[in-house]
């Protein structure tokens, strides 16, 4: 017991030695703030201006409620007092419409029209698919053994319920209804990003909202250039070697950016992995690429279009883009080779 | 009450071998020196602990939840107790901005401070 102690507090001892020598570097970063529970995943609010403590707090208390109110809307796992949903939502489809908040109708709206936009290939109701191979997923982690895949029958079963037209939006009364009792919505594909452009608005208009930069889960929100005026840095991982070099540094300023990966969630059977991305056509993992990269504007757009680009193939995500003209992508083949839209701009 | 009145001998040698080993995880730079990257641990969003990239060692995080591994300027959580294991899984982080994430037992360990390729990375 005493010796475990002593044990503990050598530790102790060597932790604060160390700190003694990174307070320098500590102050050279940036102001951060991480959370951990919205959207199932990291959140990191950074400031790289020269914020006071009290006011990049309250900034990023602002920030982190702004978060937690879309964290909440978009959840299709649990139900809060005193809000419709999307987990209410789908609890209810066949039944009536339900009111929800004028936020959560617009983000609805803005949905549907992403499904136009990509040709289908982002569809907030592929809900019942997804919720198959997320069941195969949760098992494969906490039973690798067990570890399988949704059969073709279910899947097949499943995918005669995901028209985009089963979501109903009266917009005279702000009211939604999912017309399927089968039926569910899903906004795992385009929620982060679209929350993260919803905390960039606020810091638009924000005392001190210079110098931000958002990564909601992986989804980057960069607010201006650095505080020097350069452009950020931000790097591409190498899909065949995650932990090795970036695959490319990209020049970043003012803009929202991010990136789908195959190596990001997946599990395994049978030694073939299986990763997040369901193209709605084949209703299994797209193969397409190794990984896709965004850079666009607006957050919810570039996390939309990340993961349609990655349902499409490169000639017809390169249409998209000329013919968008509003966002920039990177693409990485099976065989590694980087492919990229004219207007990429790569750090030097 | 009086049993363990004076510290033994074998207790002293061991409290003067832990510290010396503590300390010499911290100093004992590698001959070859990166340039001073720090993987820093939170937990709860709290700074709970920096460790040189330069050193070489072992640590408990969190009160044992997780084995932080520091070895050849690289970072990586070797054991946890969470089911999923994600925190192992992810591998070495050695490049500023990259990050083990622990989400159960809400702990990151994040490299800072190395003079990296990039600003920012993207997952």
């Amino acid at each position: 017991m005493q010796k475990k102690l002593l044990l503990s507090l050598c530790l102790a001892a060597s932790v604060l030695l160390s700190s003694c020598g990174a307070e320098e570097t500590s102050r050279n970063g940036p102001l951060s703030r991480r959370y951990y529970h919205y959207f199932d995943t990291v959140s990191t609010v950074y400031c790289y201006g020269s914020a006071s403590d009290e006011e990049f707090g309250k900034n990023v208390d602002e920030i982190s409620t702004i978060l937690e109110k879309y964290h909440i809307f978009f959840d299709i796992y649990h139900e809060y007092s005193g809000v419709t949903n999307l987990c209410t939502i789908n609890k209810n489809a066949g039944g009536e419409p339900l009111a929800v908040d004028p936020e959560l109708f617009d983000f609805l709206r803005l949905c549907i029209g992403l499904y136009d936009e990509t040709d289908g290939k982002m569809n907030v109701m592929m809900g019942s698919v997804l919720s198959l191979w997320h069941d195969c997923r949760q098992e494969a982690s906490g039973h690798p053994e067990n570890a399988s895949i949704p059969s073709d029958e279910r899947l097949a079963e499943a995918a005669k319920h995901t028209d985009i037209t089963l979501l109903e939006l009266d917009e005279s009364n702000l009211t939604v209804r999912i017309s399927d009792p089968l039926a569910s919505i899903d906004v795992g594909a385009v929620g982060k990003g679209y929350a993260a452009e919803r905390a960039a608005d606020y810091l638009r208009t924000a005392e001190g909202g210079e110098n931000y930069v958002l990564d909601i889960g992986g989804n980057l929100r960069i607010m201006g250039a650095k505080p020097d005026g350069s452009p950020y840095r931000a790097a591409v991982k190498d899909p065949m070697n995650p932990d090795g070099a970036a695959a490319a540094v990209l020049s970043l300023e003012d803009v929202s950016c991010v990136t789908s990966g195959v190596y990001e969630r997946y599990f395994t059977v049978d030694g073939r992995s299986y990763h997040h991305i369901i193209d709605p056509d084949t209703l299994y993992p797209s193969e397409r690429f190794l990984s896709v990269t965004v850079v666009a504007r607006d957050s919810g757009s570039a996390d939309a279009l990340s993961t349609a680009l990655f349902c499409m193939s490169l000639e017809e995500g390169m249409a998209l883009a000329g013919e968008r003209g509003d966002f920039q992508a990177l693409w990485i083949t099976p065989d590694g080779r980087l492919h990229m839209t004219d207007g990429l701009v790569m750090a030097q | 009450m009086m049993k363990g009145s004076g510290t033994r001998f074998a207790d002293i040698l061991l409290i003067g071998g832990l510290l010396a080993a503590s300390l010499l995880w911290l100093f004992v730079s590698r001959a070859d020196g990166t340039e001073g990257g720090m993987a820093v641990v939170a937990v709860n969003g709290q700074e709970t602990g920096r460790y040189p990239l330069d050193t070489e060692g072992e640590v408990a995080l969190n009160g044992g939840t997780n084995i932080l591994v520091i070895e050849d300027g690289k970072a990586r959580v070797s054991d946890a107790d969470c089911p999923d294991k994600l925190c192992v899984r992810q591998g070495e982080i050695y490049r500023t901005g990259q990050t083990v994430t622990c989400l159960p037992n809400r702990l990151t360990v994040t490299i800072e401070g190395k003079k990296g390729e990039a600003d920012l990375y993207l997952p």
